[in-house]
C-alpha cells in the first residue's frame, strides 16, 4: 500500500495532505479504476513526490493497465494493430518489467517504412480517442520536423495538467499574491497551462499580447509591478529562431529594460529550452530566483526545479514528477528499452496516466536526458530522480530500435 | 589577474567566458580577460539607455563637482603600474607621468569647456551675436556614445570618460584587452564620486573570436555616437561595414549611416625646422616628442630640417639619443628610459633601415637592437623625400630627419609626404609664428615651437568634441 513518508514532509514544508491520504486508501480498494475518476486536484498534491518508488509503481501500473486497454480500443490506428499483433493487453501488465515489453511509440521513427508523423499528417484525428464525447482543444507540438503532433485535451485534462503546473510553481516558490507576466505564446500549451496554474495559485496573470514588443512588456512589468517573469530563452547561437511566442525572449527584455527587471522581478521562470549559462549568471548576479520545468504539448509537466536552498534540483537539474504522466529515461538493453542507471543518458519516454484526451503510451518524442540521482538523494524532500542535460536526439531512430506502434 | 566587465558599476560576466592575455614582454605575466557575448552587450546597452534620463538631472556644476571629487581619489598603486608597464612595455617612469596627466585632465576638460562657453542654468551655452537675449544651449546628443579604445595609452579611457561626464552623456567603452585595470579603476572612481553607475560601462571581448563578429554592430545600432580609435581600414572593417549573404547575393550594410562618428585615425607627427632657429630648444622638442611615448599617436616620426645648422642639430639629437640609451633596461626599473617594443615592429623597422642604408637611400645615425623586444632609439637621415620613414607611423623609438634646402621646401615636403590623410600634428620650429598661419599645412593640429605630443584637450583630428557631441538649442527672450 502506498504510504506518504512523514519524514520528508517537513523538509520541503510539504503539509500533511489528508485528501491525498484518503485518495491512496480509496485507490487501493479499487475506487479509482478509471483514471478520469481521480479528481484533478489530487494531481496537484505535493505528496506524490514524497512517495517511495514502489508505492508509485503500484498506483501507476494500475492506471497504465487501464490506459493500455483504452488506447488499444479507442485509438486503433495508433495502437490497435500493433498491440493485437503482439497479443498485448492491459491485463498482462502487472509489473514495471511487464510494461517494458510494450513497444515504444516513436515520434521520429520511420521503422519498416511506417512513419508516425506521416500517419498524423494524413489524419490528425487518429490521436483523438473515439470514446471522447466532450469538446476538446487541440495543442500542437513545435513541428520542428515539418509535422506538428496534435494533442487533444478536454477541460478535465486541462484541469489535471494546470493543477500539476501549479504544484511546480509551489515547488519554485511562486505563490498566491504574486503577479506573473508571461511572454509565452498563449496558443502554445505551455502558455495556457501557465495561465491556468497561475489562476489556481491565486496569482495575477498578465499574458503578453501577441504583438507587444519587448519595450511594451517591460512597461507592463513596471506598471503592474510584476514580480514573476515567465519567458523563454533559447541557445544564443540559434538567434531569433528561438524566440517562441513572437519575438520576445529574456535577452530582448534585458536589452529593453534591465533596470526594470532588476527592480521589479524577483522570480524568473524560464522554459522552452535548457537554461543557458548567461541566464543563470544573470539570476545569480542580481539575486533572483531562477526556475524551469520540463514539459511538452503531449505531456506537461514532466519535471521541475524547487527553490529549496540546499537541494540539488537547481537550474538544469529537475526532479521527475510523479504524475500526471509517467516519465522514464530509457536505454536499449538486451532487446528491451529499460531505465538507465544513475549517470547514464537515455531517451525520455512518457506515458499518459490521467487524461480523457490523447493517450500516449511509451511515447518517445526524440528527447534525451541524463539521470543525475536516484530516488531520495536530494535534500529538498522530493523523492524522485533528478534528470539533466535534456536535449534532442539528432537521429532518434538510431537510438531507438525497439519498435514503433503504428499499425 | 582575472577581470570581469564593469556594467553599471557592477563586475559582471554573463557569458562566463574569458580569454588569456599574456604580456608580450613578460612571459609569466598572464591576465584573464572577459570574452563578452550578446548578453553582456545587451545589458550594457540597456543600462546606457536608462542612464540618459538620470543624467538629464545633473547640472554642469554637479558634473564638475563629481570630476573634482574623482580627481582627489585617483591614484595608481604598484599593481596598477606593474600592469600598465607589463602590458604596454613603456618604462614605469613614463607610466607614472601618464597617471599624473590623468589627474590633470580630469578637471581641465570641464574647466576649458566652461572657459570657452558660458555655463548658464547648469547648461553649456553661448551668446549668439553677443546678444544676452539670444542664447545657444548645447544639449548632449540624444543617445549613448560607443567608444572603442586602443591599448597603447592608459590616458585614453579616462579622457573619454571625463568627456562623457563633462557633457553629461552615457557610454559603452569597448576597451583593449591590455587596458582593463586602469580603465575600470577610473570608471569606479567616477561612479563613486557621484556619476550615475549606468552611464559608464566597460566591456571587453576577443575580436578575433568569430562568434563575436556581430557584437560591435549590435552596440553601434543602438548608439548615437561612435568614437573609434584606429586607422580607417580597421575601424571600417570591424565597426562599420557588415557583409550579409542573402539569396546568393552579398549586401554591404553601413552601420555608420545615421551616426555621429568621431575618428582617431591619424598619427605620423612631423616637425619642420625654419632656417634660423634656436637649435638647443629645437633639439629638446624633437627628442622629447620622439621618445617620451613613442607608441602614441602624437609621437614625432619625421623632421624636415631647413635650418642652417643642420649638422649641428643632427649631432645634438644624436648626442641626446646616446644619453638616453644609457638607460635601456627593464621597464619596471625606475631609472629606465627606453622600454620594450613589439618584437615584430623592431625586427621589421631595423631590417628595413639596414636595407635602405645598403641601397644608399638612408643612413643610420643611431640605433641598435639589444634584444628582440628592445632597441636603442633609431635615428635615420634620408635624402629621399619619399622614404617610408618620413610618412609611416612606426610604433617604436624612432625619428627620421630629411635635410631641406629651404623653409618653403620643408613645408612642401612635409605636406607631400603627409599622404591623402592628414598628419595628426606638424610642429613648426620657427621664430615667426605669424608666418606659420599663412602656410597651408597638411595636418589636423599645427603647433609652433611646441612638442608634437602636447594634447589639445578640446579638439582632436578635426573633431571639436563639444560641438560634435551636442546639438544647439536656441533660446530667445526679451
Amino acid at each position: 500500500m502506498g504510504r506518504v513518508e512523514e519524514k520528508r514532509e517537513t523538509i520541503m514544508n510539504i503539509p500533511s495532505d489528508e485528501k491525498f491520504k484518503s485518495f491512496i486508501e480509496e485507490f487501493h480498494i479499487g475506487k479509482y479504476n478509471n483514471p478520469s475518476s481521480i479528481p484533478p486536484e489530487i494531481w496537484g498534491s505535493k505528496a506524490w513526490e514524497t512517495l517511495n518508488k514502489k508505492s508509485v509503481e503500484e498506483i501507476f501500473i494500475q492506471l497504465i493497465r487501464f490506459n493500455i486497454e483504452r488506447a488499444k480500443r479507442t485509438m486503433p490506428i495508433v495502437y490497435g494493430k500493433v498491440y493485437d499483433d503482439k497479443d498485448l493487453s492491459g491485463d498482462k501488465v502487472n509489473t514495471l518489467e511487464d510494461f517494458w515489453d510494450i513497444p515504444l511509440l516513436v515520434k521520429d521513427a520511420t521503422i519498416n517504412g511506417i512513419s508516425f508523423r506521416e500517419k498524423v499528417k494524413e489524419n490528425p484525428f487518429i490521436l483523438l480517442p473515439n470514446d471522447v464525447k466532450s469538446g476538446t482543444y487541440v495543442y500542437k507540438s513545435g513541428g520542428t520536423k515539418g509535422v506538428a503532433t496534435p494533442t487533444f485535451l478536454t477541460n478535465f485534462d486541462i484541469e489535471v495538467e494546470g493543477t500539476s503546473v501549479k504544484k511546480c510553481f509551489e515547488y519554485m516558490g511562486i505563490k498566491q499574491g504574486d503577479t506573473i507576466l508571461s511572454t509565452y505564446n498563449p496558443t502554445h500549451k505551455g502558455g495556457e497551462m501557465i495561465k491556468v496554474a497561475a489562476n489556481k495559485l491565486g496569482a495575477t496573470f498578465i499574458p503578453r499580447r501577441m504583438n507587444d514588443t519587448s519595450e511594451e512588456v517591460i512597461n507592463t512589468i513596471n506598471m503592474y509591478n510584476a514580480n514573476v517573469l515567465s519567458t523563454v530563452q533559447g541557445p544564443l547561437e540559434e538567434g531569433d529562431k528561438t524566440k517562441k511566442g513572437g519575438g520576445v525572449d529574456f535577452l530582448s527584455l534585458v536589452e529593453a529594460g534591465q533596470h526594470v527587471l532588476e527592480e521589479k522581478v524577483d522570480k524568473l521562470f524560464i522554459t522552452g529550452y535548457k537554461l543557458i549559462p548567461e541566464v543563470i549568471t544573470w539570476a545569480e548576479s542580481f539575486n533572483k530566483s531562477l526556475t524551469t520545468a520540463l514539459g511538452s504539448s503531449e505531456a506537461l509537466p514532466q519535471a521541475t526545479n524547487t527553490n529549496f536552498p540546499d537541494g540539488l534540483c537547481k537550474f538544469n537539474f529537475l526532479h521527475i514528477l510523479n504524475g500526471p504522466h509517467f516519465v522514464e529515461v530509457l536505454k536499449l538493453e538486451s532487446g528491451a528499452m529499460v531505465p538507465v542507471k544513475k549517470g547514464e543518458e537515455g531517451i525520455l519516454v512518457y506515458t499518459t496516466l490521467a487524461r480523457e484526451g490523447t493517450l500516449y503510451i511509451r511515447y518517445s518524442p526524440g528527447d534525451i536526458a541524463k539521470v543525475i540521482t536516484n530516488e531520495g538523494e536530494c535534500k529538498c524532500g522530493l523523492n524522485t530522480k533528478i534528470i539533466s542535460d535534456i536535449g534532442r536526439a539528432d537521429t532518434p531512430q538510431d537510438v531507438i530500435t525497439a519498435g514503433c506502434c503504428i499499425g | 589577474m582575472v577581470f570581469n566587465n564593469l556594467i553599471s558599476g557592477k563586475e559582471l560576466l554573463l557569458s562566463g567566458e574569458r580569454f588569456d592575455v599574456r604580456s608580450k614582454f613578460y612571459d609569466d605575466y598572464l591576465t584573464k580577460v572577459p570574452n563578452s557575448n550578446v548578453f553582456d552587450i545587451k545589458m550594457a546597452i540597456s543600462k546606457a539607455k536608462t542612464a540618459i534620463t538620470e543624467l538629464s538631472e545633473l547640472t554642469f556644476e554637479d558634473r564638475l563637482d563629481i570630476l573634482k571629487k574623482a580627481s582627489r581619489k585617483i591614484f595608481a598603486n604598484s599593481n596598477d603600474l606593474e600592469y600598465a608597464v607589463k602590458m604596454i612595455g613603456m618604462p614605469i617612469s613614463s607610466v607614472e607621468e601618464k597617471i599624473t596627466d590623468i589627474k590633470k585632465i580630469i578637471t581641465t576638460v570641464p574647466e576649458f569647456v566652461a572657459k570657452r562657453f558660458q555655463i548658464t542654468h547648469g547648461k553649456i551655452g553661448s551668446l549668439v551675436f553677443n546678444d544676452p537675449n539670444m542664447l545657444e544651449i548645447l544639449e548632449p546628443l540624444d543617445g549613448f556614445v560607443y567608444i572603442v579604445t586602443p591599448g597603447n595609452d592608459i590616458r585614453i579611457v579616462p579622457f573619454v570618460i571625463f568627456w562623457l561626464v563633462t557633457l553629461g552623456m552615457a557610454g559603452i567603452i569597448k576597451v583593449s584587452k591590455n587596458d582593463l585595470l586602469i580603465s575600470q579603476k577610473i570608471t569606479k572612481t567616477v561612479i563613486d564620486s557621484g556619476y550615475p553607475a549606468s552611464a559608464v560601462n566597460i566591456l571587453c571581448w576577443d575580436t578575433s573570436d568569430e562568434r563575436r563578429d556581430r557584437l560591435n554592430f549590435d552596440i553601434i545600432d543602438a548608439s548615437k555616437v561612435i568614437w573609434a580609435y584606429g586607422d580607417d581600414n580597421t575601424v571600417d572593417n570591424l565597426l562599420r561595414f557588415e557583409h550579409v549573404q542573402n539569396n546568393g547575393f552579398t549586401y554591404k550594410i553601413d552601420h555608420f549611416s545615421d551616426k555621429v562618428v568621431i575618428r582617431h585615425a591619424s598619427g605620423r607627427a612631423a616637425v619642420v625646422c625654419d632656417t634660423n632657429i634656436d637649435i638647443e630648444k629645437a633639439t629638446d622638442i624633437i627628442v622629447s616628442s620622439a621618445l617620451e611615448w613613442p607608441i602614441g599617436c602624437a609621437a614625432l616620426k619625421a623632421v624636415f630640417d631647413s635650418n642652417s645648422k643642420h649638422e649641428d642639430l643632427l649631432n645634438m639629437v644624436k648626442e641626446k639619443f646616446d644619453r638616453v640609451s644609457k638607460y635601456i633596461d627593464d621597464p619596471m626599473k625606475s631609472s629606465t628610459k627606453i622600454g620594450y617594443i613589439d618584437p615584430t615592429i623592431i625586427s621589421h623597422v631595423f631590417q628595413r633601415a639596414r636595407t635602405l642604408e645598403k641601397l644608399g637611400q638612408a643612413e643610420i645615425i643611431h640605433g641598435e637592437t639589444y634584444s628582440d623586444i628592445q632597441a636603442s632609439p633609431l635615428l635615420t637621415v634620408t635624402k629621399d623625400k619619399n622614404s617610408e620613414f618620413l610618412s609611416t607611423e612606426f610604433s617604436l623609438y624612432i625619428t627620421s630627419i630629411k635635410k631641406c634646402e629651404s623653409y618653403d621646401e620643408a613645408i612642401k615636403e612635409v605636406n607631400e609626404t603627409g599622404t591623402r590623410n592628414k598628419r595628426l600634428v606638424i610642429s613648426i620650429l620657427s621664430h615667426h609664428p605669424a608666418d606659420v598661419l599663412k602656410k597651408n599645412l597638411n595636418a589636423h593640429h599645427i603647433k609652433v615651437f611646441r612638442k608634437t605630443t602636447e594634447v589639445d584637450l578640446l579638439f582632436h583630428e578635426g573633431n571639436d568634441y563639444v560641438r560634435k557631441l551636442t546639438l544647439p538649442q536656441i533660446h530667445r527672450s526679451f
